[in-house]
């Protein structure tokens, strides 16, 4: 068992080197006749480790693979081999074998290494002879061994090993006779030894694996260089050697034949001055200090993760409770100070009857009534001080949890560099086939993402580069016909942007032609001719990811294997994740990719519908928009028997949640506040293609209209993004805006396809997370067919005419309107929350801080006299977070601009014009914006 | 050799589930219905911060719907049990849980093709007690996605 873990953790290693040797080989390659040696190096101690490494554990075909690299390896170091494109593609394809090997170490007998070693074979041939020749003058090159038969032993730790007085030995072992014969596993031997010493290297005799492929004799003798603080005399017992096998290498020796860098005088030095010493001490130290960091199972960290998540609803629900009970405490507190009042005030009269009409008995019942009073005052106390203290624990507890689950988060995050690095090979390997020149550049390599994301990243990212240089980039010629450089370039670029990674591929290619796309899509059955004619060059563009579609002509082996795009982008919206397409016909093709930060724990918007709770992801949220009790009959429009709404001239196709998930209709009664079954005719009842149906439905409508009209009949129409469309999903409230924990899906519920997860809610209940890419197909949206209206195009027209304004005022006599397009939302503040940093003014909502500004220090207007308490915030559309403070909202109203700019003008202000008898300033909000940013520049 | 099986009610039966496949047994249940769900869920269940998937056996053994009561239970099930395809932690709504019985093997009769309205595909066998019959429930039989899936075809 334990040798299997061991193997394991070896396998995990040579991945690592593997992963590792593929980038430097490229660079080799591209480096050519300036190798150096550093790189060279480096590749060779990976391959020998791993040929070390897998030589403890007998594992033939690995040892001998990866002795034949390091033989090539060796090669080129002593420039004896120039590093060709064959050279390269002989070592990667051993990497790629070796690779093969590590996904399943147990049965590597029955791979066949043959055909690499072939290709590898005429690189070894050629300098066979030499081989010899540099053995034997070794010592003389620099970076040869400091021990015979080691020579990739890494001087540092040998320098630090001796300077530690260790001992240095050079142990003999051979596998049959010290280590089988005994009953031993060389794993059970390196455990022995560690526990008294160093293992610094570990070689493999190579004339025994040479000798491994024909021979049944499986000897294999191990050189080992130990260090340990045992006595040359007792060393042999410790490590349960033979003394003849072990050979001291003492100091002097160690010295004379070191490094020649730091060459004789290292030596003077070293020993003449001590203080040389400690100076270089730290440097070693904080190496290693670099370096410090656990490997940690998987599962472990998803349990912590987990725990983290319910640690976050348990404090939630604690909270929630606690200030339930503090507002419960509170009114006990009152209706107690009430009580007491009457009791004084019964004794008050009380007294002054007795006084007026002394009695014994009344004077006994005074008294017995000062009691009560008294002991009253004692059950009831009320304990301020000990909730005061509850809170501060409280919001203890809250901090703890917040940063325990954030730093949980950032254990599973990785650089993009694990799926990157693949890249440069991938892109090569493409390059020559395809016989076209490429170059790649990656950028943002250290953009972290969680490791679930990463993982399933890898496959269409894959895609997309292949896609990119198999299609994107033209071959040399065509390329230099084009008056383009003819190596093309291909980008891979990360970068994070708030809680989003942004993930680009980007060529310099021929782009995607338009024509093409469409003779594709209408002949594939996409798209319809009359849909094709309507479509803008993005939406064209991002027909390539609609199911069905593939644009290669010929299925190449590079890319287009039946999975085309749309798998792509099926992956990425799996990912919470979405994609766009922007291509410039001749300059190139550039593909975004927006993933969320982690899977587990999403911001969402947390709505309701016939009383029921759902999360929404906000990734795919694009917009909310609230239709009044009263336009929901002019709003929402019935086109082909589907449901539709305008939103600035543009069709948005309506799904309605309740009617989606077969809800049971409800309403909240108005008087008891209960929520009951409605039994009003419903809204899929009015269906029907029939015309007299559904004029009948409208007389029905109309007859309802009282309940209609009614505040909470207004709904919300949530603005969803499924793929390249857009649709509305009505629902009846938004409530908030949630950190959410999210649980996988049982697989009991998969066959609904509106789900994508589940979550738990500060109350404790379960609330299902919507799936709005399911919801779209569940519902089965047609969106070309909606583009079909030609009437509908006319309208639009008109419409592109009206704005939304908003009108507002900032607690002067001036009214101030605003095109609602240029705020994503509308917040309350209190003027106690406002935090002042100088004379600026700042804000602080869900862990922003952002700045507040006020319209009157920018523009010529009045400026309040008095502030209020409560006021609005208007958030601009504005890549940095900004809020613009106004006194009161009052209205949105649809109107032409009739602006007169003759009287009322400026930079911010686009005019006036007059809206419900006032006159009203336009306001300019992205000059506004622009006089703000130059000015907090100022500051 | 005895087994021990924990006795519930549904409908107007008494059934036997095998102890060894629970974890705990639960009285506060709040489930959240899931719409467009299989009519054999009943929805799902905040555990201490786990959903658990609530199972209506009723609509396997040919009971009709439950609707929790009072004295409705929820029999947390153990979610590493062998044969079963899915990894969801599940639980069996249940219309009364009654105590821990030891009952020999030997006293396992197999179960008829059915009794009454139950039908016997979900059934491991009965045991005849002193004034009742106790019907095993097979677990594996109902939760196994496969029949599940068919039943809800």
């Amino acid at each position: 068992m334990q040798d299997m873990e061991l193997l394991h953790d070896l396998v995990q290693e040579s991945r690592e080197h593997l992963q590792n040797i593929e980038p430097d080989l490229l660079e080799l390659e591209q480096n050519g006749e300036s190798v150096s040696d550093e790189l060279i190096n480096r590749v060779f101690r990976a391959v020998h480790s791993i040929k070390g490494g897998f030589g403890f554990f007998g594992i033939e075909k690995v040892i001998q693979l990866a002795h034949s690299m390091e033989n090539i390896l060796s090669r080129i170091r002593d420039h004896e081999l120039n590093v060709t494109k064959d050279l390269t593609d002989a070592l990667l394809k051993g990497i790629d074998k070796l690779q093969v090997m590590m996904d399943d170490i147990e049965n590597t007998d029955s791979i066949d290494i043959g055909p690499e070693l072939e290709t590898l074979a005429p690189f070894r041939q050629q300098t066979v002879s030499k081989e010899s020749k540099t053995d034997s003058d070794g010592t003389q090159k620099p970076e040869e061994s400091t021990i015979p038969g080691h020579p990739y032993l890494d001087p540092d730790q040998m320098e630090k090993a001796r300077k530690s007085g260790k001992f240095i030995y050079n142990i003999t072992a051979e596998s049959i006779k010290d280590i089988e014969e005994r009953d031993l596993t060389p794993q059970k031997i390196i455990e022995n030894w560690e526990k008294i010493g160093e293992i610094l290297d570990i070689t493999v005799n190579l004339d025994d694996i040479e000798q491994l492929s024909g021979s049944s004799n499986k000897n294999l003798t191990f050189s080992i260089v130990f260090a340990s603080v045992l006595e040359p005399d007792l060393i042999s017992t410790g490590c349960e050697i033979p003394d003849n096998q072990i050979e001291l290498l003492n100091k002097k020796e160690l010295s004379k034949n070191d490094n020649s860098k730091t060459s004789d005088n290292h030596n003077k030095e070293q020993e003449s001055s001590k203080l040389n010493e400690t100076e270089k001490k730290p440097v070693h130290s904080e190496s290693h200090a670099i370096d410090e960091s656990l490997r940690v199972r998987v599962s472990l960290l998803n349990n912590l993760m987990n725990l983290a998540g319910e640690l976050v609803l348990s404090r939630n629900q604690l909270v929630q409770l606690f200030n339930k009970k503090l507002s419960d405490l509170l009114q006990t507190d009152s209706h107690f100070s009430d009580f007491n009042r009457t009791i004084e005030q019964s004794i008050t009269s009380a007294s002054e009857a007795i006084e007026l009409n002394p009695s014994s008995e009344a004077n006994t019942l005074l008294s017995e009534l000062y009691k009560i009073k008294e002991s009253f005052k004692n059950c009831f106390s009320f304990p301020m001080q000990e909730i005061s203290g509850i809170n501060a624990s409280l919001q203890s507890i809250d901090t703890v949890t917040s940063l325990l689950q954030e730093n949980i988060m950032q254990t599973r995050l990785q650089p993009v560099s694990v799926v990157f690095q693949k890249f440069p090979r991938v892109v090569r390997d493409l390059a020559h086939k395809l016989g076209k020149q490429i170059n790649l550049e990656m950028t943002g390599q250290d953009v972290e993402l969680d490791k679930s994301i990463i993982e399933l990243l890898s496959d269409p990212l894959t895609h997309l580069v292949r896609n990119s240089a198999d299609h994107g980039i033209e071959l040399p010629q065509q390329r230099t016909k084009a008056g383009k450089n003819p190596a093309g370039k291909l980008e891979l670029s990360a970068s994070q942007q708030g809680g989003k990674v942004i993930i680009k591929v980007s060529d310099d290619g021929k782009g995607l032609d338009s024509e093409k796309i469409i003779e594709h899509a209408v002949t594939k059955g996409v798209i319809s001719d009359q849909s094709a004619a309507n479509m803008s060059i993005h939406e064209i563009q991002m027909l390539i990811m609609a199911p069905g579609f593939s644009t290669a002509e010929k299925i190449s082996d590079v890319s287009g294997r039946g999975v085309g795009m749309d798998v792509v982008r099926a992956n990425i919206e799996r990912l919470g994740g979405s994609i766009d397409i922007e291509s410039d016909p001749g300059y190139g093709t550039s593909i975004t990719l927006t993933l969320p930060l982690t899977l587990a724990i999403i911001p969402s918007l947390i709505i309701s519908t016939e009383g029921r709770n759902f999360a929404i992801p906000q990734v795919g949220v694009e917009e909310l928009v609230r239709i009044r009790a009263f336009e929901v009959t002019s709003k929402i429009e019935r086109i082909q028997n589907a449901e539709v709404m305008r939103l600035r001239g543009k069709l948005l196709p309506l799904v309605r949640l309740s009617e989606l998930l077969e809800l049971q209709p409800t309403f909240v009664h108005p008087e008891t506040g209960e929520r009951m079954e409605d039994r009003r005719a419903h809204w899929s009842d009015r269906r029907g293609p029939d015309k007299k149906d559904h004029k009948l439905a409208d007389n029905r409508r109309k007859g309802k209209e009282d309940r209609r009209e009614n505040v909470s009949n207004a709904v919300m129409v949530i603005v969803l993004k499924s793929g390249q469309y857009l649709y509305g999903l009505v629902v009846d409230q938004v409530l908030d805006n949630e950190e959410i924990v999210v649980k996988p899906l049982p697989e009991y519920l998969k066959s609904t396809q509106c789900y994508t997860g589940a979550t738990i809610m500060g109350d404790g209940k379960v609330a299902m997370i919507l799936d709005p890419g399911g919801i779209a197909q569940k519902a089965d949206l047609r969106f070309s067919d909606l583009e079909d209206d030609s009437i509908n195009k006319n309208q639009n027209d008109l419409q592109n005419d009206l704005h939304e304004i908003l009108l507002f005022d900032t607690g002067t006599q001036e009214r101030f309107g605003l095109d609602l397009d240029s705020i994503v939302r509308i917040e309350t503040a209190e003027s106690k929350e406002v935090e002042l940093v100088g004379n600026r003014e700042f804000l602080k909502r869900d862990q922003v801080t952002f700045p507040l500004i006020h319209i009157h220090d920018f523009l010529p207007v009045n400026k309040p006299e008095n502030k209020s308490d409560t006021f609005y915030v208007l958030i601009p559309r504005n890549r940095r977070k900004i809020g613009v403070a106004v006194n009161q909202v009052f209205d949105v109203v649809h109107s032409e601009y009739k602006l007169q700019t003759n009287e009322i003008h400026g930079s911010g202000i686009l005019g006036s014009m007059i809206i419900n008898d006032r006159l009203t300033i336009i306001l300019d909000m992205p000059a506004l914006l622009g006089a703000v940013n130059s000015n907090a520049g100022v500051h | 050799m005895q087994k021990s099986f924990v006795t519930t009610e549904i409908g107007n039966y008494f059934f036997g589930i095998d102890l060894d496949l629970i974890r705990e047994i639960t009285r506060f249940i709040e489930i959240t219905p899931v719409s467009l769900a299989p009519d054999y869920i009943c929805g799902l269940m905040n555990l201490r911060g786990q959903i658990v998937t609530v199972i209506d056996p009723g609509v396997h053994l040919n009971l009709g719907k439950r609707s929790s009561g009072s004295k409705s239970s929820c029999v947390i099930l153990k979610s590493n049990i062998k044969n079963l395809t899915s990894s969801d932690v599940t639980g069996i709504l249940v219309d009364n849980v009654g105590d821990i019985i030891s009952v020999d093997d030997d006293s396992i009769e197999p179960s008829p093709p059915n009794i009454g309205e139950v039908d016997g595909k979900y059934l491991n066998g009965v045991v005849k007690l002193n004034n009742k019959l106790l019907i095993l429930l097979n677990m594996i039989s109902i939760l196994n996605h496969q029949n599940m899936q068919e039943l809800s075809v």
